[in-house]
């Protein structure tokens, strides 16, 4: 019954007729705050064409897979917020759930806060020196990721987002090499470097305080002093062709595990 | 006793019902999907379009990015699927993305759009599944709009298809007069998906700010943080905010509010013009202080499908009635 007289108000006449009534019986009991879930609008035109009411069995399969995506939907923000609990854990072990999530891109939790404030908000870029011989020279040639060169906003943030991934990857240990790899033996062949011991770093640009932005020294206010970079990694790379064994150089005299990298071209 | 309590469960199941009923099969007018089509394409055209250059640098044989690397950082388990790891000579990758922009570009105008609207979401999500390391917030929000987008009538308006369509009714019957798009249940599911979830999306956005470990949305600087990136911004607003600190917090605290606000007073019909007005100088602000350029167009793309276009129409209709009205008013009066 309800069915039939919701079917036949989203018809047409009926709808104006109700949305007014709506509004006498919200002014009559003082709620003006009151939620509009249906969308329909009081000033919707009466004679636009409208399509018949599915049937009943249409609307039950339409109803089920809109079930099961926004359980999907749900599954994916709440696992993969942190810390996550067993149960939650658990939802991701449904049949299907994550397969369903990862094809479309939609296996994240949301919980974009553009900035923690912390060095991994830094941006990031990637730099080899060349013909590395154990000491920083201030003349020796470096490879530089993104270059100058790359201005376009989307395609400098696809970089950073490269780099920053690098950086993020850092604390786990049997990632950690993995891209440095990958993208140093990417810049290296790209300038047809194929031998030779070089220096891979992944440099961080510390951002400007606010301090410092406001301080009466024009030197503290620029972003680009030489002490506003740090390094977040740093490998020996030693490049044979096409064989590239990457070496975290953690700190002095310490070593992380090695990326033995041999692959064909 | 019993038989209240039967009452109230048969009452609540029947109600759910009606509301689920009403929320998801109330035909819609599909323009709005129209709108958001020739924007979403527009956007992801660009997007894919800044891929040109860099295009065999990431994905090339002697790349970046070489697929045996993703797949071991995406883990066994990993189920994503792009048609890029089929093609790795830089002719090939080339051809391919030159395919994907001519879908692209028919989607935008809407020219054959149901087989478009699949073919774009297997471009954008092949792109994104090749390498994921290179994305960022905008590629989620981007592939949640044209996955909804495939699934309703987004090509019955503002389309190629739809000139054509008229086009021929009009060459086949021209005395007819030419009939507004139905309204339609398909509209109605789809925009009500955009709708519930860019609502997750903002207030997983707001929960993960006030909950976040290190304090910086509630301390109120986070603005300056995100100002203070000197190669990811858009305009350096630094000098300006470092001696407006009220403004840094006001701003940080705004942005916090918004979001968490949005998902529960979008519904509101009284709220919802007055969030959507904040919307628009919000994103176009978060724009220009972080560059996440495609990010904050997609979330605006997203949020327009809670504007009532049909309202908007039907409003301007008797308006327009109303001034065309006027001359024919004074020349009866005149006579």
């Amino acid at each position: 019954m309800n069915e039939a007289r919701f079917f036949f108000c989203a018809g047409g006449r009926c709808r104006l007729a109700d949305s007014v009534e709506h509004a006498k019986r919200a002014r009559r009991s003082g709620r003006l705050w009151e939620y509009d879930f249906g969308m329909g609008s009081p000033h919707h035109s009466t004679s636009r064409p409208t399509e018949p009411p599915l049937s009943a069995g249409l609307r039950t399969t339409i109803s089920f897979l809109l079930f099961l995506h926004l359980f999907a939907l749900f599954v994916a923000v709440v696992s993969n917020a942190r810390p996550v609990s067993a149960l939650r854990r658990g939802l991701r072990r449904t049949p299907f759930v994550r397969q369903y999530l990862q094809l479309l891109n939609m296996d994240l939790g949301y919980n974009y806060q553009l900035t923690y404030a912390t060095e991994l908000d830094t941006d990031h870029f990637v730099e080899i020196e060349l013909n590395w011989n154990g000491q920083t020279s201030p003349d020796a040639d470096t490879l530089t990721l993104p270059d100058s060169s790359i201005r376009f906003p989307l395609r400098r943030n696809r970089y950073h987002n490269l780099t920053r991934t690098m950086a993020i990857l850092m604390d786990e240990e049997r990632m950690e090499s993995e891209l440095p790899a990958a993208i140093a033996r990417g810049m290296l062949r790209e300038h047809g470097i194929e031998a030779g011991r070089h220096r891979f770093r992944c440099r961080r640009h510390y951002l400007l305080t606010m301090a410092d932005a406001g301080s009466v020294d024009p030197g503290d206010r620029d972003p680009f002093l030489p002490r506003r970079y740090g390094t977040a990694y740093e490998a020996d790379i030693k490049v044979d062709g096409n064989d590239l064994i990457l070496v975290k150089v953690a700190g002095a005299g310490e070593t992380a595990p090695a990326a033995d990298d041999r692959s064909t071209p | 006793m019993m038989e209240a309590v039967r009452h109230y469960f048969r009452e609540l199941v029947h109600r759910f019902g009606a509301g689920w009923n009403a929320f998801w099969y109330t035909p819609a007018d599909p323009y709005v999907l129209g709108a958001i089509r020739i924007a979403t394409g527009a956007t992801a055209l660009v997007w894919l379009l800044s891929y040109t250059p860099d295009l065999t640098r990431f994905f090339g044989p002697s790349g970046l990015l070489p697929p045996d690397t993703v797949a071991r950082l995406l883990g066994p388990d990993s189920t994503t699927w792009s048609y890029f790891r089929y093609f790795s000579s830089p002719a090939e990758l080339l051809a391919m993305h030159a395919l994907g922009v001519v879908v692209l570009l028919a989607f935008t105008l809407g020219w054959f759009t149901r087989v478009m609207a699949v073919a774009s979401l297997i471009v954008v999500l092949s792109t994104v599944h090749r390498g994921p390391m290179l994305t960022g917030q905008a590629e989620p929000i981007l592939s949640m709009v044209l996955f909804y987008l495939c699934l309703g009538p987004c090509g019955a308006c503002l389309s190629v298809d739809a000139w054509w369509a008229r086009h021929r009714a009009s060459r086949d019957a021209p005395t007819l007069p030419v009939q507004a798009p139905r309204r339609l249940v398909s509209a109605r599911v789809s925009i009500r998906l955009i709708q519930v979830h860019i609502c997750v999306v903002y207030l997983m956005m707001g929960i993960a700010k006030v909950a976040e470990p290190s304090d910086t949305w509630w301390a109120g600087d986070a603005v300056w943080w995100l100002a203070a990136k000197p190669e990811s911004r858009l305009v350096d607003l630094t000098p300006l905010l470092s001696r407006q600190i009220y403004l840094v917090n006001a701003w940080t605290h705004g942005i916090t509010l918004f979001e968490l606000a949005f998902p529960l007073l979008i519904w509101n019909r009284l709220a919802r013009p007055l969030l959507l007005a904040v919307a628009v100088p919000m994103w176009c602000a978060t724009a220009l202080l972080t560059g996440l350029i495609v990010f904050s167009m997609m979330m605006l793309v997203a949020t327009a499908a809670f504007v009532d276009f049909e309202s908007l129409r039907d409003r301007r209709g008797p308006a327009g009635a109303l001034r065309e009205s006027v001359p024919e008013q004074a020349a009866a009066a005149d006579a």
